[in-house]
Parts: C-alpha cells; sequence; structure tokens
C-alpha cells in the first residue's frame, strides 16, 4: 500500500445545492441530480445516466440476468469512467478502468470493474465523482458516503449498509466487455431484475 | 485478490400479514425510529404495490424516501416456538429524529440480532458456572443460589465496601433501576461503576456546577443556529444522523475543535466554518483563550450575565456543593481569570497550535453582535474529547464560554453533550456518598474509584452488568493482572455440585480472594475470566424506554424472544435481590418496573404514568401512541401530557440562588501539572482515541456482522505520513503501541501496557499524534490509558496516553482494507 495523504477536496466537484428546509424534498434531489453527468456514454446499453425508471410499464419482465456489452477494452481510459445501465434502463452504473488490480477487476490487468452509480444509503447520484487519485466513488452529494471501487464497493465511509453493488463482468477473447450479474441490490429495488424495462441485449 | 463479503442479490418483501413494531435504535445516542416487520418464513413474501407489503409503498422505493429494505436491513431467526421468521427493520420515515435517515450502525440493526444461522449464533443462552477452570452450562436455580449466596456473605461480613458492581448507563430505564435499588438502595455500596469508567463520578460535573444540565438542547436547535460549535464530538462519525440530518445542509457556520481533522473539520472548511486544530488536551486553554478575546472587545452577552448569573460572592457559598464553594466564580471573578498571560491570543496560539487569527475568528462567529445589535445564535456541542482530557477544567471551560455569550434555554441555541450511547439511567436512590472513602481535592469525599478497592483487597465480589473493564478499564493492562491475582487467590471451584461451588467461592473471599460475576448477552474478555455468567436479554428481546440526546423518550417494543435461556437484566436483578431477602422486586413485567421507576427516571417521567391513569390506559400503551415519543421531564398538566423541549427556557438555574455561576477554568495549578505529566518525551507518540463511525462500543454486535467487520478486520492506528516515513511503516503494517510510562495515581510510577494495530498512514492526524479506536475488542487502547482520575470528579483523561510506536511487520490487510482518507467532504 502506499502511503495516501488526505487530499483537497477534489476539484471540479460542483458543491452541492443548498438546502434551506429541514428536510430534502424531491425538488431539492432533483438538484442534485443535476451535478456532474461526467461519464462518457458508449455501447449498445445506453440509458439516461441519472433518470431512474420508478413506474411500472416494463416490456419485458426479467428473471436472470441479461448478458449485454457494455464497451470494448479499447475504450477504456484508466480513470475514465464509462456510464451504462444494466440491468434495467435507470439502473445507471460506471464502468472504469481503474489502473489498480481490483476485487472481480476484469481484463489484461484485472482492473476493469462497474458499480451502480446510485448510492446505497439513501438513492443520492455518484455519477461526476470519481475519484481517480484513491480509487473512489464519492463522496456523496446528500450525506458523504464514499465507496472503495478497489475493494468490491466497499464503503469508505458513509452510512451505506451494503457494499456498492458490483456489475459482474466478462471479457471476450476480442476484448468485448459484458455485463451479465449484480453483486448486492442496486438502491430502492428488492430485486435487481423487476420492475422495470431490461436494457438491450 | 482478496475476497469480499457479498448480500444476495434480493431482499423478501415484508406482506401485509407481518408484525410490525416500533423501536428506536439499538446504538447511538441520536436514537433513529425504526420499524420492525417479522413475518414466517414459510409465508410468501409481499407485492411490489403499496396494496401487497406492509410497508404500504410502491416499490421500488424513490431516493430519500427512507423506505428502501436494503439487504443489511434483512435477517432471519428462530423464535422460541421452533418456527423461522423473516425480521426487516427499516428507518422510520415518520420519526421526528431521522425521518427515514440512518447511519451505518442503525442501518444494520437486523445483522445484530442473534440468529442461529450467522455469527451472532454464540450468543450466552444459559448461566455457566466456571468448574475446574472451565465455564459449564448450569441451571439458572443453581445461578442464582451462587450469586445471591456470595453476595449475601460479602455483605454481612465484609458491608457494603465487600462487593463492587459495574453497570450500563442506557439498557432501558427498566433494567437500570433494577440494578441500582439492589446495589445502591438495598446494599448501599459505594464501590459503583458505570461501564465506562472504575468510578461514579460525572462526566459533566463542572456543567452541573456551573446550574446548568448536561442534555439540554433540542436537535431542532442545530437547524436554527447561526453557528454549531462542536468540540470533541466527532458528530459525523459518532452522532451520524443529528450531523446528516440536523447540522449538514441548513446553514449554521460549523466550527470543530479537534486534534484531527476528520470528516466535520473538512465540511466546516468547505462550507465557510473552521477547524480549530488543537494539541491534544489544550481544550480548556483555548476556550479561555476566546472568551478572553470576547470580554476584551466586549462582546458578551451583558443582558444575561447580569440577570443570570451570580454576582454576589456570598451567593457562590451558600449551597452545600464544596467544588461550587471552591470553584465558583462571578463575572468579575472570570474576567480576572482571563487576565492570565497564557490566554492572551499570541501566548494561546503558541500553546494550542491553532493559529491567532483562527481564535479571534472563532471568538468573533460565536459573540461579536450584528450590525443591528443582534446576537448570533450559537448551539455548543462536545464529548468525549472534551470530557476525556483534564476532566473538570475543560468541562467548565466551554460551560463558561456557553454562560458568556449567553447560550442557553432559547430556539437555535444552548450547549449539550452530543453523546455516545442513548440514555437510561435511573435510581431510586442517589450515589451513596456518605459510604464513600475516596477523598478528593480538598479532602471532601468523592466517590470510590472501585478498581483501586479491588486491589487493596476490599472487594469480595465483583458483578458486571453489560461492561467489559477487563479491555476497557483504565490502564487495563495493570488491572487484567490485578483481576487475575483476586481470582487465583484462594480456592477455586472444582466441582459443579451448587453447594460445593458456593462453599468453595466463600471460603476464596474469606482468604483474600474475589468472586467475579460477569451479566451480559455476548462472551467477551469479562464474561470469559468470571466465576459465574448470568445471560441476558439483547434489544428487541423485552420492551424498555429511554431517551435520546435531547432527552427523546419512547418505548422500544420487544419484536422477538431472547434466545435459549438469556432473561431481562431486570429480572435477573429481582431473582438475586429476593433470595438477599429484599423486598420490593417482585415485578412481572417490565411496564411494573417502569410504573414505579417513571418519578426517578434520568429525567422525570412520572407524567407519563399519571396522565396513562388518567385516561385509564397504562403507561406503555400512551407511549405507544406516540408518533415520535415525548421529550422528558414529562409532566401532567391540566389534563394534558406535556414534555419539554429544551431545558432552562424559564432561567430557573440548578443552584441555591436560581442564578447560574462560572466555574474556575483556569489552566494553573493541578490542571496544568497532570498535563505536564502526561506529555509525551521523546520518541513517544501522543496516543488519543475515538469511535469509527462502523463500529459500536466494543463491537459486541459488530464483531459478528461480516460486512462491518470487514471495513475494520482489526483496531486500526492513524499515523501522519511524515511519521510513517521515518518508522518506515505503511498502511496495512502491524504496529505495536507500548509504554512502560503510563501514569498512575503516584507521581513517578508508572505502569505498563502495548496493544497491536494496523497502520492507516493519512494526514488527517499531524505529526506526533496517532490515533486509535477506543473500544476495539482484545487490541485494547485502554492497556495504555492513564490510571489516574480527576480529584473534582473521578473520571481519567482516557484520550491523554503515549506510546512508542514499533512496526511488527507486514499483512495481508495491506489487501484486505481500505485506506482511503475518511474524510472527503463535499
Amino acid at each position: 500500500m502506499e502511503i495516501t495523504p488526505t487530499p483537497e477536496p477534489p476539484s471540479g466537484t460542483p458543491e452541492p445545492t443548498p438546502v434551506s428546509s429541514p428536510h430534502m424534498t424531491r425538488r431539492q434531489f432533483l438538484t442534485y441530480t443535476g451535478v456532474g453527468v461526467g461519464g462518457l456514454v458508449v455501447g449498445g446499453a445506453v440509458g439516461a445516466v441519472l433518470t431512474r425508471v420508478f413506474t411500472s410499464g416494463q416490456t419485458q419482465v426479467l428473471t436472470t440476468y441479461p448478458q449485454v456489452q457494455v464497451a470494448h477494452l479499447s475504450d477504456l481510459q484508466a480513470g475514465k469512467p464509462v456510464a451504462f445501465d444494466y440491468p434495467l434502463k435507470g439502473q445507471s452504473s460506471y464502468l472504469i478502468k481503474l489502473g489498480k488490480p481490483a476485487i472481480d477487476g476484469v481484463g489484461p490487468a484485472g482492473d476493469v470493474v462497474a458499480f451502480s452509480t446510485i448510492c446505497v444509503h439513501m438513492g443520492c447520484p455518484l455519477a461526476g465523482r470519481y475519484q481517480d487519485t484513491y480509487k473512489v466513488l464519492g463522496p456523496c452529494p446528500c450525506h458523504l458516503s464514499t465507496y472503495d471501487l478497489s475493494l468490491g464497493g466497499m464503503p469508505v465511509t458513509g452510512a451505506a449498509t451494503e457494499n456498492l453493488p458490483q456489475i459482474e463482468l466478462s471479457v471476450d477473447a476480442s476484448g468485448n466487455i459484458f455485463a451479465k450479474g449484480v453483486w448486492g441490490v442496486i438502491y430502492g429495488f428488492e430485486n435487481n431484475l423487476q420492475p422495470g424495462t431490461a436494457v438491450q441485449s | 485478490m482478496a475476497e469480499v463479503f457479498r448480500f444476495a442479490d434480493h431482499v423478501p418483501i415484508p406482506p401485509t400479514t407481518a408484525k410490525k413494531s416500533r423501536t428506536s435504535c439499538q446504538y447511538c445516542i441520536v436514537g433513529c425510529g425504526y420499524t420492525v416487520h417479522v413475518w414466517p418464513t414459510d409465508v410468501p413474501e409481499g407485492g411490489l404495490k403499496a396494496s401487497e407489503n406492509a410497508l404500504g409503498v410502491d416499490l421500488p422505493a424513490s431516493a430519500l424516501s427512507g423506505q428502501w429494505i436494503s439487504p443489511g436491513m434483512y435477517n432471519r431467526t428462530v423464535f422460541q416456538d421452533g418456527r423461522s421468521y423473516n425480521v426487516v427493520i427499516v428507518p422510520d420515515k415518520d420519526y421526528a429524529v431521522n425521518h427515514g435517515n440512518h447511519s451505518i450502525r442503525g442501518g444494520t440493526n437486523a445483522q445484530g440480532i442473534w440468529t442461529p444461522f450467522g455469527p451472532t449464533a454464540d450468543r450466552l443462552m444459559a448461566p455457566l458456572l466456571k468448574v475446574g477452570g472451565a465455564q459449564q452450562p448450569i441451571s439458572w436455580d443453581a445461578a442464582l443460589t451462587i450469586a445471591s449466596g456470595v453476595l449475601k456473605h460479602a455483605v454481612s461480613k465484609y458491608g457494603p465496601q465487600g462487593v463492587a458492581f459495574r453497570m450500563y448507563a442506557y439498557q432501558w430505564f427498566e433494567n437500570t433501576y433494577s440494578i441500582t435499588k439492589l446495589y445502591f438502595k438495598e446494599i448501599g455500596t459505594p464501590n459503583g461503576a458505570i461501564h465506562n469508567r472504575a468510578s461514579f463520578g460525572g462526566e459533566t460535573t463542572a456543567l452541573g456546577d456551573t446550574g446548568l444540565d448536561t442534555w439540554n438542547i433540542a436537535y431542532v436547535d442545530a437547524e436554527m443556529a447561526d453557528v454549531v460549535f462542536e468540540v470533541g464530538a466527532g458528530g459525523y462519525e459518532n452522532q451520524t444522523v443529528f450531523f446528516t440530518q440536523h447540522v449538514m445542509n441548513h446553514g449554521a457556520k460549523l466550527i470543530v475543535q479537534d486534534p484531527r481533522k476528520i470528516m466535520d473539520a473538512a465540511y466546516a472548511e468547505a462550507h465557510g466554518g473552521l477547524h480549530l486544530q488543537l494539541k491534544p488536551g489544550t481544550d480548556a486553554v483555548l476556550l479561555n483563550a476566546i472568551a478572553r478575546v470576547i470580554v476584551d472587545n466586549n462582546w458578551q452577552d451583558n443582558d444575561f450575565v447580569s440577570q443570570f448569573i451570580i454576582s454576589s460572592p456570598g451567593d457562590i457559598t451558600s449551597g452545600d456543593n464544596w467544588r461550587q464553594q471552591h470553584f465558583g466564580m462571578t463575572f468579575a471573578a472570570y474576567q480576572k481569570m482571563l487576565q492570565n498571560p497564557l490566554y492572551e491570543t499570541a501566548n494561546a496560539a503558541l500553546f494550542t497550535g491553532v493559529p491567532a487569527d483562527q481564535i479571534q475568528m472563532a471568538a468573533q462567529l460565536i459573540a461579536k453582535p450584528k450590525a443591528n445589535g443582534q446576537r448570533p445564535k450559537t448551539l455548543f456541542m462536545f464529548e468525549k474529547g472534551l470530557i476525556w482530557g483534564i476532566n473538570y477544567q475543560n468541562v467548565a471551560a466551554l460551560a463558561n464560554l456557553a454562560l458568556l455569550v449567553g447560550s442557553i434555554g432559547q430556539v437555535g441555541r444552548g450547549i449539550s453533550r452530543s453523546g455516545g450511547h442513548q440514555e437510561g439511567f435511573s435510581s431510586p436512590v442517589g450515589y451513596p456518598i456518605k459510604n464513600a472513602t475516596d477523598k478528593g481535592l480538598f479532602g471532601e469525599i468523592i466517590p470510590n474509584y472501585i478498581d483501586a478497592h479491588m486491589e487493596k483487597g476490599e472487594v469480595k465480589v465483583y458483578h458486571v452488568i453489560g461492561a467489559n473493564p477487563a479491555g476497557m478499564t483504565n490502564s487495563s493492562q495493570h488491572f487484567r493482572e490485578v483481576l487475575a491475582k483476586l481470582l487465583a487467590h484462594g480456592p477455586t471451584v472444582e466441582s459443579a455440585d451448587t453447594n460445593a461451588a458456593l462453599a468453595a467461592l466463600i471460603a476464596r473471599m474469606d482468604s483474600g480472594g474475589m468472586v467475579l460475576i460477569a451479566q451480559d448477552i455476548y462472551p467477551n474478555l469479562t464474561t470469559e475470566m468470571a466465576d459465574l455468567v448470568l445471560p441476558a436479554a439483547a434489544w428487541g428481546e423485552m420492551n424498555g424506554v429511554r431517551i435520546n440526546g435531547e432527552r427523546r423518550a419512547r418505548l422500544y417494543e420487544q419484536f422477538m424472544d431472547a434466545p435459549g435461556q438469556a432473561m431481562r437484566d431486570w429480572w435477573i436483578i429481582a431473582q438475586i435481590a429476593q433470595r438477599m431477602g429484599f423486598s420490593g422486586f417482585d415485578w412481572k413485567t417490565d411496564e411494573d418496573v417502569f410504573t414505579e421507576l417513571a418519578p426517578n427516571a434520568q429525567y422525570d417521567a412520572s407524567g407519563i404514568v399519571q396522565y396513562a391513569a388518567s385516561v385509564g390506559k397504562s403507561p406503555y400503551t400512551v407511549l405507544r401512541g406516540l408518533q415520535s415519543g415525548i421529550q422528558l421531564p414529562a409532566k401532567f398538566l391540566n389534563g394534558q401530557l406535556v414534555g419539554t423541549t429544551r431545558l432552562f427556557e424559564d432561567r430557573k438555574f440548578g443552584t441555591t440562588s436560581g442564578k447560574a455561576m462560572f466555574i474556575n477554568s483556569d489552566w494553573t495549578g493541578l490542571a496544568a501539572q497532570v498535563y505536564a505529566q502526561l506529555q509525551p518525551q521523546g520518541d513517544e507518540f501522543w496516543v488519543i482515541n475515538g469511535r469509527v463511525d462502523e463500529l459500536w462500543q466494543t463491537m459486541y454486535t459488530h464483531k459478528r456482522v461480516p460486512y462491518i467487520l470487514e471495513r475494520w478486520p482489526s483496531n486500526h492506528v492513524e499515523i501522519n505520513p511524515t511519521d510513517a516515513g521515518r518508522l518506515g511503516v505503511v498502511s496495512g503494517d502491524i504496529i505495536s503501541l507500548a509504554s512502560d510510562r503510563v501514569v498512575t495515581q503516584q507521581p513517578g510510577t508508572f505502569d505498563t501496557g502495548s496493544f497491536t494495530a494496523v497502520a492507516y498512514v493519512s494526514d488527517i492526524v499531524p505529526q506526533g499524534v496517532v490515533f486509535t479506536n477506543f473500544a476495539y475488542p482484545d487490541q485494547w487502547m485502554n492497556s495504555i490509558s492513564p490510571r489516574w482520575m480527576h480529584p473534582a470528579n473521578p473520571v481519567p483523561p482516557y484520550k491523554l496516553s503515549r506510546a512508542r510506536l514499533t512496526r511488527i511487520g507486514s499483512s495481508d490487510l495491506a489487501l484486505r482494507m481500505s485506506f482511503a482518507p475518511r474524510n472527503l467532504a463535499t
């Protein structure tokens, strides 16, 4: 392990909108969702990065995790997240080449991982908050939860009651990266596969 | 690569038929509300529509709704009927404290319940007797015969001084009342101790001496304050939902007084506040220096001071409180005290390490009136960083500052402990000071330091209830030697026969040894050393009442059976008391105990009982009907049940005259001398300690929750990168922290102690200072904490320990633990 001095707050991370009422309202939550759309969106599984689908009206009920191509190894630059949804539209996730071997990482260096970008404390958005210096996602704008992406999404700090859900990946011989499952439960859901609209496989 | 703990990828949804209970968290002072849903595992789960599930909400849950059941909120257990049940424990979105918010501790309440299917299966489930050196199960009848037999013998032959007990102060009024009724009222022993210290000395005695109370405020005050001044409290990790729900994002400027750049400090700096990063133990000097700036600029609240502070020295000495007589001050005397050159900004900056401009700025933020004459509303919150230094002077210095700016009993203003555990202390009588023998500062009798009386051989039976003094008392390596010697002195139990065992234990007492009884929920170092172990019921396994940090009382409903033969603590004590021949212990239910204790609860709860009687309901029924509990004291007024939002709104203070007084907080004499003795020298480091967010107390549950344990598989020690470089240490290395200079009551006489921890290299700590967890089991930092008790009120300076650090070697923790910074604020 390297010595890791404490940094200044990450540059380029917008200040959260001040909240004046005692408890955050839905509207205020939506103002948070306006910050930090930081991911490059590629591949076939494109969804709105920060829009959750809460309504029913799904066209297909999933019973098993679909295998979905999310990127090619050549699309990835170390430290630059790629956004995708999985397994349902609105279940926003990041694919990241950490540049450091990670638990359940794939690719030649075992450093390619994917995680949900919805905080598993209270559902606020983590997109735009990847800090490559520490390989962490966070702090969450709502209550400052931060997750270590090299260690299966283990919380570094904060109030999450499970690790950040990690997307199970595989890579084929040509370097195509596929999502094929989820470890943990994505915020809001009791079952990652329903209800909602499956992403296209 | 290492493995990581993974929850399943789905959680069963409680069906509409699930049994619903309401309670508050088993952990920290904030006391967030939780809803518990229980249903048999062979009953189909509920559906996604509001009409199909017990939560009554459409799923998936939306962001910030507080209605999501995460996998950490679910568990499965078995009740006494032999059936298997699903248990879901979710934050209560309608509870006034948390509105669905939760910490990592409370959010994983379900993981900490007893279940035969997981690591909590090793609960204490039968009484145990140590026979031939190993503990064997015995019957309750045998256990109670032995417990009452040894106590009766000790009291009759050696008097009340012949027994000692250490009890938790929080695990419901019902239990603490039963314990104090036996030990204080009936036996009258002066050898009582609270879970975290070896005496009944108060932690906020100086605050009480000013005329204020300990828990004065309402959480909503943090939302209304202009400034929140947090001293040694670490709200984000210690009172998480107080911080994230009531402090963050409400506009108050945050001032954080702490030797470490904790999350609160990083947040304060990111939001226009201040981090006063002082040298360990210099709190009183810094606070006095801030007060000096205030009086030099005439920024004090002159109206408050002239109306509500004692101005005549005669009024200070009129009461019978010896500390007030010695330390009480008028404003004039306090001003004079502040003229000590040490409190000039430049000198204080040198002494405390806090830059002069920050001392000025802090004074300005909390006290300088605005152009229109309005005073800033300041809320002072403090906890163990202040309490566990040079206690009396530290607490006095902050209390003085609050009085100086009139910060008490108003919306958005006040002073309070931030708190650790919830509060649930109740006693029918006060501490029996007339039986105590310890001498304080001026020869007055103070509460006994029980470890010292054990060491002298005066204590024959030591009953520990919900505490772990073998690891957690101050200078615990020394105390473990004392304990081992006393338990091995004279006969040991070699026969499981009840009468033979009792006879052997009595013979041990009479030959100069001691008997240890441990009453707890899980095995720990103290239960393992005990002659007799009594298994107790835990959170969720009985009904009980207690309060949070704003005195909010509520009913904690029972939602599951205690496992095996574990029994309620009040019942165990009542059985012992009755066998000793004491009457008044014949309660049948939790509610019977509550009804009796209500006037003697930590804050008066008798209004609940009176109101209940007036409407023909039981007290628990009334409590159950209160959506967000009730803030004590609770009064029955004009047919109504009335709570108390904040104390001292009437400005009548707890002194003979009803006016408050300043308390001498000068850094001279005793305080300065002891601080000098505690200083590290040469290659020693200051070793300060505290909680980490994820771990509760001695980890009695969290040691058994894989999700939590994975984050902290070892005690850790934060080391500044420069110090780490010099020692050749990197994160993940195992470090020994050892001292042969552990301060004791006798100047120049030292204990030795040591423990290990994994290095967490971070500039959250300054050079020369390391930080470690205060209660990590078996890697006990208290092995090196000072065996010194403050002679004004006996509590130790736990935070001011010292040690030399040695790298023992590398470990696989380097691959399994996260060493990312824990103060990334935004």
